[in-house]
């Protein structure tokens, strides 16, 4: 019985061989896609779950309440740690964290790199679980200038691993000027893994911060505090001890807060497991990421990821109901035989649901293989270092199984069930079409290319919008404009002079200015006060970025008084301050250059300094002569660029000897808005180019089905004088009428979806008619393809041949 | 209007080839009314299909309407099929999901008819083979008979210059044969069709003005 089975099976398989191979062909890569995806998630989910302290290492979060704006973050200040640790016996341990975002440069051996640093307390090998390859865990802390150096940092300055005992030297820092101390190198650790929120090349004690930086301050939140629990501690409790403690130590300092600003803000605090951190990062608002995590993601990443893969599995298993399903006529009469020689219905379905068994796990396997070959594509896509092994260590496969064993259930059951259930007599002598209109293919196929053209339209609109934000006028040109950054301890105004001096006859280097961000401060006018984005600059900036004067005028040596008292505004600030007469108006700012008052002596056009997302800020820009700059801004000749920075990079050798050299091009610092948009649209042109593949062949497989079943109909009205147009017409018509049918059902809804997204944007593009005509005009222009190419081909056979009846 | 000029017809077998017609020379002249007989598998069908161009030969020259066959278009050959011949099958060759006006109507749509013109036509046709109350059935709704009909009714539909016709008699009974061949003798008498019949029977071949007869492919 068995035996007889596999006879059928494959000689049943080899048959139809090629509807086997489109359905193999589908599924393996629908199935790829729901490994990858689940890898993903996988990923996603195993973020800090290496630290041996789980599940009872949290971080400390703190909710602000002022005014009615309730913000939740991640972030606490230096005095809450000692102060829960001291006084709450739950709290076993605590490590304070600063870095993620910061970046200092590091001599050692004559070579200088730009290192990301951390500053954790000693207890940090205690409280987190990272590998020490040389040097005593314990201890390695202990030393105000002492730091453990990860492998790849070693590497990078000594070629080998074994430091200990090495010295670095921190360059232009506070802390390391004060101590005036080397570095000493107490252990090296191993690389942090991908999968930890916690990266860094060297870690500080956080002592060595504290030289230059110390503060007892209830109210800011700036750093992260992680707390290892008693294994038997209530969390809800151990909280509510931490609000009364801050409730009682920072009285005082709200008091005073209240005095000087006017404002009483409320803090409650939180527990944060570790190993939720990496999906609900809950960055400090505000402020530049410096809480100790970084790499931060969204459930909605994994959802998106599966739920694409899970739509891909779902339309290749549409090929194969569908192909199974309109095949059937012609088993219909090998089922009728088969009954009226006495097999029952139950034996014929399981026949049928082995063969499509036998398919899909061939299918399986080649899923295995496509994910495994294209996983570095996949990691590039999705920003990750998955490694395939992962699929072993979890029961991750078990998963995917399970899914795909669900997936064939539900694919196969229909055509089999469908097809056992037909009655012999009428199969054998009556012709009888299987289905009657086969609504239920029909529909499938509908709902398949609705997939399809949803995503293509999804596709364009990404790809318009970016293509907008691209080639949008910026208010500024930002073409070879690169922007050196300078230590801070070493930008004095004189340094922008002093590369202009060295570089003046450099003809590769048009223009040089020395510019500054500090980002969002407020400006009072009168008693209003304006937040805006602050910007210092110097007289050759405006003219180097083509920033257009509006009004007024700009810096200019001859007015040696620009220098302390006067700012230049962008048209969002003198709107946002509603000034009738802007350039005179005096104006506040906070007290960063020891002087607060200025004067607008000028307003320019707005220009796109920030992201598409939200409409031009306010900005002021006073001079940075006074108020300080943190970067060199050089406009270098397109032709001869690797020459403008080697000639730069010397200068700044000479100059800021020590210093590591680094800079970024304007253009690519403006598209780093944008990472996540450019990922999604390369990761749903991917999925769009898969689903239209995917449609492509099942539709290939049911027209070539269509066809065959059709011979003698195409040969009879060849006959009765049928053209070739006429035959392809006749073949292509039903599926043209599908898809339009799924254009009209795609449409609407990827309308409203992709406009959602696009709110998102402050400049965006509109959603209009064409992206619609032109996705539903390639659906509809490769299904006209790849059926009327068949019907092409049968209306070439001669009719004699089409009509042989035997 | 047709001239076959040493036709021979063959399929590969093996090493050799199998001759299905062996060197056919028949001149059929326009308003004939030809009735092809012989035995089972003698190669009727085949020179048939020849002559109504579903079938190109593996030799000879074939010249229809004056033109050679060989050298015809795709598209000469469609327009020849639209507006000169009618075909009628052995095996009826109807179109199961066609109702039997639609395929009478059938090479009316493809001969560009206009609408009304159409539906006269297709219903005289109805009436005259006293099919009225059938015409929304599907073939597998008829009688192997009544199928027949409907072929016979789609093959002339058109006004075609020729007819032909394979068997066409084969299935129905002697009083619907008569029908047939009544018409199809009045077609060639007042409408001046031309008609080539493939029959068994002698009383058949009757209502022809010509016999041929192929023995084992050859011309006898
Ligand atoms: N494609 C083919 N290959 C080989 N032999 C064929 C083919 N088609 C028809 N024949 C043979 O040609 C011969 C003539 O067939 P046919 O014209 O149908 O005969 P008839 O109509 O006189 O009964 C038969 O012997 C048949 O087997
Ligand atoms: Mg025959």
């Amino acid at each position: 019985m068995l035996k007889n089975f596999f006879v059928l099976a494959r000689r049943h398989l080899w048959q139809t061989r090629l509807y086997a191979c489109i359905n193999i062909s589908g599924l393996s890569v629908g199935t790829a896609c729901v490994i990858l995806a689940a890898l993903y998630v996988a990923d996603e989910h195993s973020f800090d779950t290496f630290h041996s302290n789980n599940p009872h290492l949290y971080r400390v979060t703190s909710t602000v309440i002022q005014d009615g704006n309730i913000v939740k973050s991640g972030g606490t200040g230096q005095v809450q740690g000692p102060a829960f640790k001291a006084q709450v016996p739950e709290v076993l341990q605590y490590a304070r964290l600063m870095g993620g975002d910061i970046y200092g440069d590091v001599k050692s051996c004559n070579k200088a790199f730009k290192l990301q640093l951390l500053f954790a307390d000693d207890t940090f090998f205690n409280v987190f679980s990272f590998k020490m390859l040389y040097g005593n865990a314990a201890t390695a802390l202990k030393n105000v200038n002492s730091v453990v150096i990860t492998e790849r940092t070693a590497l990078k300055f000594f070629n080998r691993t074994d430091v200990t005992g090495q010295t670095l030297e921190m360059i232009a820092d506070p802390s390391a000027m004060r101590i005036g101390k080397p570095l000493v190198i107490a252990g090296v650790i191993q690389d942090p893994p991908a999968n930890s929120s916690i990266q860094f090349d060297i870690l500080f004690p956080f002592r060595f911060m504290q030289v230059s930086f110390d503060d007892t301050s209830w109210l800011n939140a700036y750093l992260g505090t992680f707390v290892v629990l008693h294994p038997k501690a209530n969390p809800d409790l151990v909280v509510r001890k931490f609000n009364r403690i801050h409730e009682i130590n920072s009285r005082e300092q709200f008091l005073a807060h209240k005095k000087q600003t006017g404002s009483s803000p409320q803090i409650v605090y939180g527990l944060q497991k570790i190993s939720d951190i990496h999906l609900n990062p809950q960055e400090i608002s505000g402020q530049s990421r410096e809480g100790g995590v970084i790499n931060g993601s969204k459930p909605i990443y994994s959802y998106l990821f599966l739920g694409i893969a899970l739509f891909i599995l779902l339309m290749a298993s549409i090929n194969f109901i569908n192909i199974t399903i309109a095949h059937s006529l012609k088993r219909a009469k090998e089922v009728g035989i088969r009954k009226a020689s006495g097999s029952s219905r139950i034996q014929i379905l399981m026949q049928l649901m082995g063969e499509s068994a036998i398919l899909c796990i061939i299918a399986f396997v080649c899923a295995i293989g496509i994910a495994y070959l294209t996983i570095p594509v996949f990691n590039q896509l999705a920003g990750k270092q998955i490694v395939f092994k992962e699929i072993l260590r979890t029961n991750l496969l078990i998963w995917i199984f399970f899914i795909f064993l669900i997936n064939n259930l539900l694919s196969g059951v229909y055509p089999a069930y469908l097809l056992s259930g037909v009655s012999p007599v009428q199969v054998l002598y009556q012709r009888e079409k299987l289905g009657g209109k086969n609504l239920v293919g029909k529909t499938l196929v509908v709902f398949q290319f609705s997939i399809a053209i949803f995503l293509g339209i999804a596709t364009m609109v990404f790809y318009g919008q970016m293509e907008f934000i691209k080639t949008k006028n910026l208010g500024y040109n930002p073409e070879q404009i690169l922007k050196i950054n300078i230590p801070a301890l070493m930008a004095d105004h004189d340094i922008a002079s002093k590369f202009r001096n060295e570089l003046h006859d450099t003809p590769n280097i048009r223009q040089i200015s020395f510019a500054g961000e500090f980002g969002i401060r407020e400006t009072k006018i009168q008693d209003r006060n304006i937040p805006g984005y602050y910007r210092s600059i110097d007289p050759h900036y405006l003219p180097m970025m083509e920033v257009k004067l509006k009004l007024g005028r700009n810096f200019s040596p001859s007015f040696p008084s620009d220098q302390k008292y006067a700012v230049i505004v962008n048209e969002a600030f003198v709107k946002a301050a509603d000034l009738k007469n802007p350039v005179g108006t005096l104006i506040k700012t906070d007290s960063h250059s020891g002087n607060e008052d200025f004067t607008i002596a000028g307003v320019v056009n707005d220009f796109h300094f920030g992201s598409f997302r939200e409409r031009i800020q306010p900005m002021v820009m006073p001079a940075s002569g006074q108020y300080g700059g943190d970067a060199i801004w050089v406009k270098i000749d397109d032709k001869k660029q690797k020459e403008a920075i080697s000639s730069l990079e010397r200068t700044f050798k000479k100059l800021l000897p020590g210093a590591v050299f680094t800079y970024t091009f304007l253009n690519e610092e403006n598209t780093k808005h944008y990472e996540q948009e450019l990922r999604w649209q390369k990761i749903i042109g991917n999925a769009t180019a898969l689903s239209i593949f995917i449609c492509s062949i099942g539709l290939f497989g049911l027209a070539n089905l269509s066809v065959t079943q059709r011979t003698r109909e195409t040969g009879i009205r060849i006959v009765l004088g049928a053209s070739v147009s006429d035959i392809v017409i006749l073949f292509s018509k039903s599926f043209v009428k599908m898809i339009i049918t799924a254009i009209f059902i795609a449409s609407p809804i990827a309308y409203l979806l992709m406009n959602h997204w696009l709110a998102g944007f402050a400049y965006r593009i509109d959603i209009t008619a064409w992206i619609f005509v032109l996705s539903g005009g390639t659906a509809v222009a490769i299904a006209f393809f790849t059926v009327g190419l068949q019907g092409a081909k049968a209306a070439g056979i001669s009719p004699a041949k089409l009509l042989r009846v035997d | 209007m047709i001239k076959l000029d040493k036709i021979s017809k063959y399929y590969p077998a093996g090493f050799g080839k199998t001759y299905v017609l062996r060197h056919i020379d028949l001149h059929i002249k326009e308003g004939e009314f030809v009735s092809i007989m012989g035995p089972s598998g003698s190669g009727k069908s085949t020179l048939l299909h020849i002559l109504g161009l579903l079938e190109e030969p593996s030799e000879g020259e074939y010249l229809f309407l004056d033109e050679p066959v060989q050298k015809l278009s795709e598209k000469k050959r469609t327009e020849l099929h639209r507006h000169h011949i009618g075909f009628v099958f052995q095996a009826y060759h109807l179109i199961d999901e066609l109702t039997v006006y639609e395929n009478i109507e059938t090479p009316l749509l493809y001969k560009g008819t206009p609408s009304s013109e159409r539906k006269s036509r297709v219903a005289e046709l109805l009436d005259r083979f006293n099919m009225v109350a059938k015409k929304d059935l599907f073939p597998h709704q008829l009688s192997g008979g009544q199928q027949q009909l409907v072929g016979v009714a789609r093959a002339i539909v058109h006004n075609p210059k020729v007819i032909f016709a394979d068997e066409p008699t084969g299935n129905l009974h002697s009083e619907q044969s008569i029908e047939i061949m009544e018409l199809f003798q009045k077609l060639n008498q007042e409408d001046k069709v031309t008609i080539v019949q493939v029959t068994h029977s002698e009383i058949n071949a009757g209502y022809g003005n010509r016999v041929v007869r192929l023995k084992d492919g050859w011309l006898a």
